[in-house]
């Protein structure tokens, strides 16, 4: 989707993971450069923007930070429409967020079809305390995902992997 | 008008007479105009002349003539179009009188009067309907002051996809959305809200639907406002025609959702970590005592040169893959994993001449072998840990065949434990392709065709036909195995032989 006033494209990109694996941690560095140690739990959908150059070509992020699934909440399926692409995130020290990654993919792809996404395994800085092991993330490489490890309270990897969505949508796009 | 002075009377008469055109007529008993004088015109009555009837004209005089009282009046008469008159009748003995006095100007002074009371009348009761807010009433600008009061924002969907504002809009609004505080100003919240571009397609249905039961919300959504978070949740309805779109902050109640859902989340986070605890703790004594139990079983097997601690240690991981392909849990699988290398725990009771015999046992030595089970049943025996329970069972049955031949109680079938059965067969098979000081190794399908020629009389058929299809994995145990531990193991080893060498007598 791109403004045809401004040149800029814009993208909806939505935030999807487990509770508690960062997703709003990883916007908050993002776009911010925040970090804060405390969890807070997100309750419906923050929406926020960040625009940025790649390859000499203005893009805005609309950042829909969704709350957690869990058995408290599911992602309500409208809250998808319209989404250019899915940054899936996963908990490096709770193996188990990473199969509601997969669920919530499916629900992604369900909705808006097979747009570019992104597998985000957060909480690097804690990687002693990993339950996820590299041969997993290996077959899953393999498969074809695009892995990212990050931590957002050190800011490794956010960026690049949020560059890395973008270069696949402006590449879809174009 | 004898109390009034002549003075007074007559400035009584000019004012009036100024103020107001008069004309007067006199008839007779029968309607017949005697005279008139004044302003006739003025008053709306045609020009009579003297003698004429104006009974069929003057038609207000219906009933009046002939006259039964002596003074009669008619308050504000209008003939069609006509000005609007006072009539006062009286009559004296040989006339009747009509006086007309015009009151057209006074009738549209009242009439104003009039319109302005019904006015102020109508504002009265519409602000009694906005304070009561009936479902009667059909006018939304009339309806949504009192949003004001709860934060929350009323728009109506006009065609073209703007919105209109239905008055009043907060202040938290006006800082948060400071387009909607121009009244007359044609909104796109879709434009300011991207969550609301993306609310509206649902709206939509509801509004197609024209049902004005249902409405639909949107969920929480935060905005960021000056760097605070603003909570919202849009609402849309149907009603009366109007396509309804409600903005609303939500403040407290998105507080109190979010402490409980933050609480319930915490809870779960906090027993995942006790969980992961508790396992990490388990873990560390299993492991704990997998150690000790195996340099226990290794010092003892010590004194037969034909087992080692790389024997063992395949034992019990044959026979956990076994259990796992049986269906147990984790836990039962671990537990054989760690009880199988005790199978042989009996002979530390056998004298050394006969266990480290080279050659074959006499007939009375094998019978002195035999009660090797029994003793390592004994050692064991009386425990109540399931793990020491498992390997007493192990102990006495690993010699016990399935026709019933075996010792050292002759059971048959699944009258033997079945971890002894399991452990019957993967301690023939590692035997079998491994070499001791009394044998050569053999090849493993020539191992298994032995151990076939058992099916059914030495060994449980169906577990041993199990055994046979995990044979790919047993191999690689066999020789991923082939001294894992061996070497820490042999070490205990060695060093309980030189205690042994260094014992007098023994």
């Amino acid at each position: 989707m791109s403004d045809a006033g401004t040149g800029m494209s814009k993208f909806k990109v939505c935030m999807l993971g487990a509770f508690a694996v960062g997703k709003t941690s990883l916007v908050q560095r993002y776009v911010h450069s925040i970090f804060s140690e405390r969890y807070q739990t997100t309750l419906g959908v923050k929406i926020d923007k960040k625009n940025l150059q790649l390859e000499g070509r203005s893009i805005e992020f609309i950042l829909w930070d969704l709350a957690g699934e869990d058995d408290f909440i599911n992602v309500r399926s409208s809250y998808l429409r319209g989404s250019a692409g899915g940054v899936l995130v996963a908990d490096g020290t709770r193996a188990e967020t990473l199969d509601i990654v997969f669920e919530l993919r499916d629900k992604l792809y369900h909705e808006v079809g097979e747009v570019p996404v992104i597998l985000i395994v957060n909480k690097s800085d804690l990687r002693d305390n990993w339950t996820i092991d590299s041969q997993r993330l290996e077959a899953l490489r393999d498969a074809g995902w695009q892995v990212i490890e990050t931590s957002a309270r050190d800011s490794s990897n956010v960026d690049q992997a949020f560059e890395i969505l973008a270069g696949r949508l402006l590449a879809l796009a174009s | 008008m004898s109390a009034y002075p002549e003075t007074v009377v007559d400035k009584i008469l000019q004012v009036t007479l100024q103020s107001n055109k008069f004309a007067y007529l006199a008839i007779d008993e029968k309607g017949r105009l005697v005279s008139q004088g004044g302003e006739i015109s003025a008053t709306g009555m045609p020009q009579w002349e003297p003698g004429q009837s104006i009974l069929d004209e003057a038609l207000f005089l219906s009933g009046y003539v002939p006259m039964s009282r002596d003074y009669e009046f008619i308050d504000a008469y209008q003939a069609g179009d006509g000005p609007i008159v006072d009539i006062h009748l009286f009559r004296d003995q040989e006339q009747i009188w009509i006086i007309l006095v015009d009151k057209t100007s006074d009738m549209e002074w009242e009439s104003a009067a009039r319109q302005k009371a019904n006015e102020l009348r109508l504002l009265q009761q519409q602000t009694q309907r906005q304070t009561v807010t009936s479902d009667q009433d059909t006018d939304p600008h009339t309806q949504f002051d009192f949003f004001e009061s709860l934060n929350m924002m009323a728009l109506r969907a006009n065609d073209d996809g703007s919105f209109e504002r239905l008055e009043p809009v907060s202040d938290r609004f006006k800082c948060l959305y400071p387009e909607s505080a121009e009244s007359a100003r044609a909104l796109y919240p879709q434009r300011k809200f991207p969550f609301v571009e993306n609310f509206l397609v649902d709206a939509a249905e509801v509004w197609e639907a024209g049902d004005s039961e249902r409405r639909i919300r949107s969920g929480p959504w935060v905005e960021t406002d000056g760097g605070c978070e603003v909570a919202l949740e849009a609402i849309a309805l149907y009603w009366k025609g109007n396509r309804l779109l409600f903005l609303e902050v939500l403040d407290e109640s998105y507080r109190l959702n979010q402490s409980f859902l933050q609480m319930g989340r915490e809870g779960v986070l906090l027993n995942r970590v006790l969980e992961d605890e508790v396992r990490k703790q388990t873990r560390e004594i299993r492991a704990r005592e997998e150690e000790i139990a195996l340099r226990l079983v290794c010092a003892a097997d010590s004194r037969d040169d034909g087992e080692t601690g790389s024997h063992i240690r395949r034992l019990g991981l044959y026979s956990e893959l076994i259990a796992q392909h049986l269906g147990w849990n984790d836990a039962d699988a671990e537990e054989i994993r760690i009880a199988a290398p005790m199978h042989d725990i009996g002979k530390i009771g056998i004298p050394d001449h006969i266990l480290k015999k080279p050659g074959q046992l006499t007939e009375s030595e094998f019978e002195i072998m035999k009660l090797h089970p029994e003793i390592g049943g004994r050692i064991l025996s009386n425990s109540e840990t399931p793990l020491v329970q498992m390997a007493r069972d192990i102990c006495l049955g690993h010699h016990e065949k399935w026709d019933g031949s075996g010792y050292p109680h002759g059971l048959a079938g699944e009258k033997i434990p079945i971890s002894a059965r399991i452990v019957a067969i993967v301690d023939v098979f590692d035997a079998l392709i491994h070499k001791r000081v009394y044998k050569n190794e053999i090849p493993i399908d020539q191992a298994i065709a032995l151990m076939l020629e058992g099916r059914g009389s030495h060994f449980d058929p169906k577990l041993l036909d199990l055994f046979i299809r995990l044979k790919e994995k047993m191999t690689e145990i066999a020789f991923d195995y082939s001294n894992p531990i061996g070497d820490d193991l042999s070490k205990a080893a060695s060093i309980i032989d030189d205690i042994h060498l260094l014992r007098p007598g023994d």
